[in-house]
């Protein structure tokens, strides 16, 4: 061994069994083994050892390989499992396509029945469930017409004057304050000759809009209606009386 | 990258793939699922390789990254070398002898712990560096080394021990 160069380790022995060694570290470790006979001895015999295991793996007599290891084979089965990959992620896409047609379709479809819900619904709800009994009709009786007018113009926030309808018969009984489908609402409420009742129903309307008298039917009730940008108005009541229709046009300037 | 690397080439390490399957799994037919899924892998994967001169060393550590992940826990088979290579295929050289000789130290190696036998495996048998065999195991080159030191050591001891004859005729 040449002074100054690396000690022989283990990895040195290793190379020099299987024959790996750069020529002149190969004459370094030969000449170290020379030096350790017992060392040498084991470094033949795995060198023997190891050509047993490779002539052992050359007896081995090549077999041909199976047409399932080929490339072209191994190739056309990935192709194949792509495909259908791509098919699963296509239905995929598909079902979620479906899905978000149907989510922005049906939205749609049950947004429709509010708007063909008929006009002055609430109007409706509100005589029947008040102005047809005397006695919860009226929150503010007629004799404090001047607290019901500053109540109501302050809940609508506008100016609301309570028409007298006495030239068609119509006696005022009082009024009062209502939620309605839109905003602050409210009903004055009227005997009519009959002995039923008639009222004047209010509204803030919360999409501003205006249109012409119309009218609906709702059992034994007729309700006349128009809008006039900022309110919405409804006369209601028997619908054979014929105040009813009267007071609507009165009102809503229609001749 | 995929210029550079031809069908040819991968397809010239599938018998060497099939001999390291077979030293690994259970039976041939576990190891070709072994080599089928390598194939399949590195067909999916051609952009991972940067140097050609490694196809064959990154085949083997495919293959043994599939065999680690599933085969664990599974016993060795310690019949697997003789079974395919002693008692089926005569040694050709008509010398009982050397035959004998042969079959013992496959079936000595097939007795070590399975880290040691793939080092002295892949080194003596199928001629890799030991960087290849570092790469192929994921293990540094220091471990390598002594791997394969400690392999030779133990193959010596089995093969002295005397038991391996008994062995054999007991399968």
């Amino acid at each position: 061994m040449t002074p100054g160069s690396r000690p022989i380790g283990d990895d040195d022995i290793q190379a020099f069994i299987d024959g790996r060694l750069a020529p002149a570290r190969q004459r370094e470790v030969e000449a170290f083994l020379a030096s350790e006979p017992a060392l040498q001895s084991r470094a033949e015999q795995f060198r023997a050892d190891a050509q047993a295991l490779r002539a052992a793996a050359q007896l081995r007599r090549p077999e041909p390989i199976p047409a399932s290891l080929r490339l072209s084979e191994v190739r056309r089965r990935r192709t194949a499992r792509t495909a259908a990959f791509h098919r699963r992620l296509a239905a995929g896409i598909c079902i979620f396509a479906l899905g978000a047609v149907l989510g922005m379709a049906l939205p749609r479809q049950k947004a429709e029945p509010p708007t063909a819900r008929p006009q002055m619904t609430d109007a409706v709800v509100a005589f029947r469930a008040f102005a047809g009994r005397a006695g919860d009709a009226v929150e503010v009786p007629a004799a404090q017409t001047a607290a019901l007018k500053r109540m109501m113009s302050h809940h609508l926030r506008q100016d609301v004057a309570i028409p007298d309808l006495s030239g068609l018969g119509l006696v005022f009984r009082g009024g009062r304050l209502l939620a309605s489908d839109e905003g602050p609402g409210g009903m004055f409420v009227y005997d009519e000759p009959a002995g039923g009742q008639v009222a004047l129903y209010v509204k803030t309307l919360a999409s501003p809009r205006k249109a012409a008298l119309a009218s609906r039917q709702d059992g034994d009730l007729v309700a006349y209606f128009w809008f006039t940008g900022e309110l919405g108005y409804a006369v209601l009541g028997p619908s054979g009386a014929p105040a009813v229709r009267r007071a609507a046009e009165q009102l809503s300037g229609t001749p | 990258m995929f210029g550079s690397v031809s069908d040819l080439e991968i397809e010239a390490q599938i018998p060497a793939l099939r001999r390291f399957a077979r030293s690994l799994a259970r039976n041939p037919d576990d190891a070709d699922e072994l080599v089928q899924d390598t194939l399949l892998q590195a067909l999916s994967r051609w952009r991972q390789l940067r140097r050609p001169e490694s196809v064959r060393a990154w085949l083997f550590q495919i293959l043994f990254n599939f065999h680690r992940t599933r085969g664990r826990g599974r016993q060795r088979d310690l019949a697997r070398f003789t079974d395919e290579d002693g008692a089926d295929h005569p040694d050709p050289s008509g010398d009982p002898a050397q035959g004998l000789h042969l079959g013992d130290a496959l079936s000595a190696l097939a007795r070590l712990p399975q880290d040691q036998r793939v080092a002295l495996e892949l080194v003596a048998m199928e001629d890799m560096t030991y960087e290849e065999v570092a790469k192929v195991t994921e293990v540094p080159i220091g471990t390598v080394m002594s791997r394969l030191s400690r392999a030779r050591e133990r193959l010596r001891t089995e093969l002295e021990g005397g038991n391996v004859t008994r062995l054999r005729r007991l399968k």
